[in-house]
């Protein structure tokens, strides 16, 4: 990171120390995927043993390894949104426990301080440092580290959209040693607990975590022994290399210029104003720099987005287009640049709120795509429904017993040319799943009524978007709820002529049968007898609607994708000469 | 003589072995017929038996049901589920398997939207009935789909896993007005929770069960014609044996039964050489099929899935392509594409001459001399090499190409295809494929072995007796298994030992139930229990293996030490005094193993002047000298040669050396200066 006037740069990883010599391609593979792998042992200890269905079911978290140097050696499929912040979060946390010098092995770190992790309190990493022992000496080769989303520690509300500082969104660990030397700090364990609403599920969670790292320390030790630490260092050189060359290639390919897009968000949480903004997407040769600096000035509400936040969003942008469909590693993230302005929308200062950080970081990456779709269309999918739809709930069962839960949930997918959108997750938390209807009514006071695509909802096109969701949460105990449903004032986006999309939105239905509509709320109070219904927004259509075959309307129309009236008003091309599905 | 059969259905061709009372083997290959496999299965068998033979047991591996779903080509099929939830089986549970791909789309589903019919109706998460099932619509639905002309019917109604009245009920009221259709119940087909998942099973049971069901009542009736027994017994994907009967049919769990013979096998193979780590490969006219072997163990995983589709069954995990013999070759702009679709045995690659118009790897094999016609099937499937040499001539004349450089490069891809399949079981999961013995087998192993062992540095390829019929000899070393389970959430703070003896002795009965139908003695069936159990709050469970009840008195004491034990090994944390929950009870039954006796190899006087042919190899001619694999007694031959056999042909490549294996008639091959 590097200052020019009063804008910052943020680079991916340099290159480590030189190294000539080279590691043969199959060894190299075979380091690659053995990284991947440790990653993957990680990440199913961790879902494996997890207490929270906010874990074992949605996968709310990221497991990542690091070499010394801090570059990312592998992560396992999980939440992308996360998997960009980690590195900042191990960097963070070692700085504040006194860097290098005073880790030992078996030392476990906490560090949940937002500037730091790039997230709210609740997303807490846990840190291990790995180290090889030979012949009696010590040596730190890298980290192993999980942030994983808890249910609960000590925010104004379980889940809040209208903090106005960092003070009311959690309790923060800045950086704490949870474990030394392999033993529990109990003083620290037990000050974490009683910080939580939900103890028992935390607790759990933290187990879960912690077998999480040590998997992944062994697993990265097994791998550095087989083929001896030089060899390893040689190959993730190599990787390093052939990640960044994949990503420097598809930029080469593309014209040089600079492409702004714009975005807006809903409000900042505590006004009730948009807040619009644009990033610039500058393509230079092999370079893509992503520019931030015209966004406006941070807000009061907690729409604020850390710089590791910001940096992920573009690195998730990048990488899921450019990144070959690899694993993304450093060597990825170093032709990506960067740039913030402190005190700014995309680069806010402490302790300004920042418990929906994810939701301008899910905004910019639609808006990249938005900026690149200007020099090449083909390239990228038209918009998404733009959102995760998240709700969290939480109440006391009548038994005294509190619980907490909570979701996201997909959205139509815009149309792109090789075909339509489909439904799914936000390309933000790709891997992440909506759990279970049966598992929703099997832990939770809830009837769910109908989970259900609505028709119509997606953008008219060639190809057309993927269809929105209607999901509707019957309350059957009182309950409150904090909502987060965001881009309900703009309609996504079709791109090359093709239709906007229906917008997310959510109602709420109270036992009288009145309705309201819902946005962003913390505490919502939803009554026994009243119906939470999420409307998910559809995809943007890609491509001119009259280019559409006639065949795929009808078969739409058959499938009830699309209504009759729908589909004469965008396709009347299908009906033309008196032809009816 | 009574003779055992095992029966191995591909894409492409049948393969057939018979083990009679003396321990002799027979095999034989016929090409897989169309619609009906059991007329080429038939036709096989009246190759195998001589006068007085009969065949008492026939076991049968398919690959009938998994060909149906790749392929589209299943039965007609509708889908019932709740009102407001027919979207469930489309939607998935959200996520991108391929979460790098910016335009990735979930596979087209086997049911489209307008089969799916909603039913009002539910049942809560406690069992308890919630709003009834609307039966004046049920019935309505039952009605639409008996003259809708479907064939088969899944149901998967919300929490039927705890309660399946509704489920029973909507089941009566479909054989009554729909009772030309089959049904599958997804209570009965994957008593597990997460409706996605269980719905994504029940449907792909629906959609081959009807398929299946023709397919093994052809067979009986022609083997009962034909004066053989009609008892059938077909392969499960876990490797155990299911009776066929249609009471006890189970078709989700022989989906992926095919390759499984090959794996089993392969583990006997395997543990007879004395070898750890193998891969097994079968590579026949449609499909490349590999199973990792570790430790001499196959292993079983509890979920599978097939093209993305999850599968509540256990299976052995066998990773397929489409990279066969018959993969077709065409061409994407000037790129040159083989597979993954195949040309079958119908119509067949073009050297067939049974109708084929597209060039295959076969071809391609044929022209470059490694098959020979006159020699092929023991001549029995003459090859037309002229016309695909034509044929070759034309392609490349269109991609400006030498038609020999073309024929290679077809291999050449075909072989980077396979080599990717193993790489993903292997180094993507950094496993080290080099330290790897190939045992190769399918009609087409032999031929393709040595080609993708040198692209993997693996430096010892086994290629088995009668590769050809490898699979269908491993089903002989199978035994009948049933696995039951009971998912009844119970938790260590409520649940008394007479409780969880209770619910043991429900799976008992239903064991008992079973080995009655399937005719079985249940003093000679072995029985494995096991537990799901996990710590309160946590979702998944630990698989606990049970000492056999009937209990002593610290039967629930020892179980729940058995799983802090467990957890502690697994995860290197427990937690002694939280509660602990019972989620599934599991009883695995399995009947008498089968281990058939075999003779030994009669030695043959070996040939002192092979034959000789020319092949093309690596941009060159060569003249390669030709045995017969019943005439290689020892071995010791340095490559590069043929190997012909009635089943598959070997191809030994220079730098490689060839060594026979007596006791178990394998050929060895090893990369020279190994």
């Amino acid at each position: 990171m590097k200052s020019i006037a009063d804008t910052v740069v943020t680079r991916g990883g340099v290159s480590g120390p030189k190294v000539h010599a080279t590691a043969d391609p199959i060894t190299t593979e075979i380091v690659r995927h053995s990284l991947n792998s440790a990653a993957n042992q990680m990440k199913q200890a961790l879902i494996r043993t997890a207490f929270s269905p906010v874990i074992y079911e949605v996968l709310d978290f990221a497991v990542a390894i690091y070499d010394r140097q801090l570059r990312l050696l592998a992560q396992a499929p999980s939440l992308p949104f996360f998997m960009g912040t980690m590195s900042f979060c191990v960097e963070a946390a070692i700085a504040a426990v006194g860097g290098e010098g005073a880790l030992d092995p078996g030392d476990i770190i906490l560090f949940n301080e937002p500037y730091g992790t790039g997230s709210h309190p609740q997303d807490a990493a846990i840190v291990m440092p790995v180290f090889l022992e030979e012949q009696g000496d010590e040596t730190l080769v890298g980290y192993t580290t999980i942030k994983a989303h808890w249910l609960d520690i000590g925010a104004k509300d379980p889940y809040a959209t209208d903090t106005v500082d960092v003070f009311q969104e959690g309790t923060i660990f800045p950086g704490v040693k949870l474990y030394r030397r392999g033993e529990r700090a109990e003083e620290m364990y037990r000050t974490v607990l009683a910080n939580s609403r939900m103890p028992r599920e935390v607790e759990g969670d933290i187990k879960a975590e912690i077998t999480g790292v040590r998997t992944g320390a062994a697993a990265l030790l097994r791998t550095i022994r087989r083929f001896g630490l030089e060899t390893f260092e040689t190959s993730v050189e190599q990787m390093f290399n052939h990640g960044e060359s994949t990503v420097r290639k598809y930029f080469e390919r593309l014209p040089d210029g600079r492409y702004v897009g714009s975005g807006e968000m809903d409000s900042n949480g505590v006004e009730d104003d948009p807040v619009p903004f644009e990033v610039a997407v500058e393509i230079d040769g092999s370079t893509a720099r992503i520019d931030y600096t015209q966004a406006p000035s941070q807000q009061r509400g907690p729409i604020n987005c850390p710089l590791p936040s910001t940096v992920s969003a573009s690195r998730v942008a990048i990488t899921m287009l450019a990144g070959g469909g690899e694993a993304p590693n450093e060597g990825h993230m170093r032709p990506i640049e960067i740039i913030t302005r402190p005190g700014t929308l995309f680069h806010p200062v402490s302790p300004a709120p920042c418990f929906l950080c994810g939701w301008p970081a899910i905004q910019a990456i639609e808006v990249i795509y938005g900026a690149i779709a200007k020099a090449m269309p083909r390239t990228v999918p038209a918009c998404s429904g733009g959102d995760i739809c998240g709700v969290n709930f939480y109440g006391a069962r009548p038994s005294g017993q509190p619980w907490t839960a909570g979701s996201p949930h997909p959205v139509g997918q815009g149309g792109h040319h090789l075909g339509d959108g489909g439904t799914m997750m936000h390309i933000s938390e790709a891997a992440t799943r909506f759990p279970p209807t049966e598992v929703w009514e099997s832990r939770y006071p809830v009837l769910m009524e109908k989970v259900e695509l609505a028709p119509d909802s997606c953008g008219a096109g060639t190809h057309r978007g993927g269809l929105g969701i209607d999901f509707f949460f019957h309350a059957l105990e009182d309950m409150q709820a904090t909502t987060t449903v965001e881009r309900t004032r703009n309609a996504p986006w079709g791109l090359e002529g093709g239709g906007e999309a229906r917008p997310n939105s959510a109602l709420l239905r109270l036992p009288d049968g009145s309705t309201r509509p819902i946005r962003k709320e913390t505490r919502l109070n939803i009554p026994r007898g009243a119906t939470l219904e999420y409307y998910t927004g559809g995809g943007g259509g890609y491509g001119d609607p009259n280019e559409r075959d006639p065949e795929r309307v009808h078969a739409d129309i058959r499938e009830g994708y699309l209504s009759e009236a729908h589909a004469r008003k965008h396709y009347p091309q299908a009906f033309a000469g008196g032809k009816t599905p | 003589m009574n003779l055992r059969l095992g029966v191995d259905v591909g894409g492409t061709f049948t393969d057939l072995c018979a083990l009679g009372e003396s321990g002799r083997v027979r095999v034989t290959k016929v090409v897989t017929t169309y619609p009906d496999p059991a007329e080429g299965i038939l036709q096989g068998v009246h190759t195998l038996c001589d006068t007085g033979d009969r065949v008492v047991c026939t076991i049968l591996g398919t690959t009938a049901g998994l060909n149906a779903v790749l392929e589209r080509r299943g039965a007609k099929t509708a889908l019932i589920t709740n009102a407001g939830f027919g979207d469930i089986y489309r939607m998935g549970r959200g996520d991108r398997p391929e979460m790098y791909n910016l335009h990735y789309h979930r596979p087209k589903p086997l049911v489209p939207r307008d089969w799916i019919f909603e039913l009002p109706g539910r049942v809560g998460a406690d069992a308890d009935i919630i709003e009834p099932l609307d039966i004046e619509r049920a019935a309505l639905i039952a009605r639409e789909i008996d003259s809708g002309g479907f064939e088969s019917v899944a149901v998967c109604l919300l929490h039927s896993y705890c309660n399946p009245a509704h489920e029973l009920e909507l089941a009566a009221l479909l054989r009554r007005y729909a009772p030309g259709c089959s049904l599958s119940l997804s209570h009965q087909v994957a008593r597990e929770w997460r409706e996605y998942e269980r719905t994504s099973t029940t449907v792909v049971d629906a959609y081959v069960r009807p398929i299946l069901e023709r397919h093994l009542a052809e067979l009986a009736s022609g083997l009962k014609a034909a004066g053989h027994s009609p008892e059938i017994l077909v392969m499960r994907s876990s490797g155990g044996l299911m009776p066929a009967s249609k009471r006890t049919l189970e078709p989700v769990t022989v989906l992926l039964s095919g390759p499984v013979g090959g794996a089993i096998a392969t583990r006997a193979l395997i543990r007879e050489l004395g070898l750890d780590d193998a891969l097994a490969i079968d590579m026949g006219g449609t499909s490349f099929d590999v199973t990792l072997l570790t430790g001499g163990e196959l292993p079983i995983g509890s979920e599978t899935e097939v093209e993305g589709f999850p599968l509540l069954v256990s299976g052995v995990p066998v990773h397929t392509i489409g990279a066969g013999g018959g993969g077709v070759v065409w061409l994407e702009g000037r790129g040159l594409r083989v597979g993954p679709r195949s040309a079958g045995s119908v119509p067949g690659p073009i050297c067939f001459r049974r109708g084929g118009t597209e060039l295959t790897a076969t071809d391609a094999n044929a022209c470059l001399g490694l098959i020979r016609s006159g020699t092929f099937v023991d001549g029995d499937l003459p090859l037309d090499i002229e016309a695909a040499g034509a044929a070759f001539t034309l392609t490349a004349a269109a991609l400006e190409m030498d038609p020999a450089r073309l024929q290679e490069g077809v291999i050449e891809i075909v072989n980077a295809r396979m080599v990717g399949a193993i790489r993903a079981l292997t180094i993507e999961q950094g496993l080290d494929a080099r330290t790897y013995s190939l045992v190769a087998y399918g009609g087409n192993g032999p031929l393709h072995a040595a080609a993708l062992a040198e692209e993997l540095g693996i430096v010892r390829v086994v290629i088995p007796a009668s590769p050809g019929a490898f699979s269908a000899w491993g089903m002989l070393f199978s035994e009948v298994r049933k696995d039951l389970s009971l998912t009844s959430l119970q938790s260590s703070s409520d649940i008394r030992p007479d409780d969880l003896e209770g619910l043991l002795q429900q799976l008992d009965e239903q064991a008992t139930r079973f080995l009655v139908e399937a005719e079985l003695d249940p003093g000679e069936a072995a029985y494995q229990w096991r537990a799901a159990m996990r710590y309160q709050g946590q979702e998944h469970t630990v698989e606990v293996p049970l000492p056999a009840p009937p209990a002593s008195t610290r039967y629930l004491e020892e179980v729940l030490a058995l799983f802090h034990e467990l957890h502690q090994r697994s995860y290197g944390h427990s937690h002694p005094r939280q509660v602990v929950e019972f989620v599934t009870l599991r009883l695995s039954v399995l009947g008498p193993a089968s281990t058939p006796e075999v003779a030994p190899a009669q030695a043959q006087a070996e040939r002192a002047h092979p034959k000789e042919c020319r092949v093309r190899w690596q941009g060159r001619e060569v003249a390669v000298p030709i045995f017969h694999r019943d005439h290689l007694a020892t071995g010791g031959i340095v490559g590069p040669c043929i190997v012909e056999e009635r089943t598959a042909t070997t191809f030994v490549p220079d730098n490689w050396t060839l060594e026979v294996d007596t006791d178990s008639r394998s050929l060895i091959l090893q990369r020279g200066g190994a």
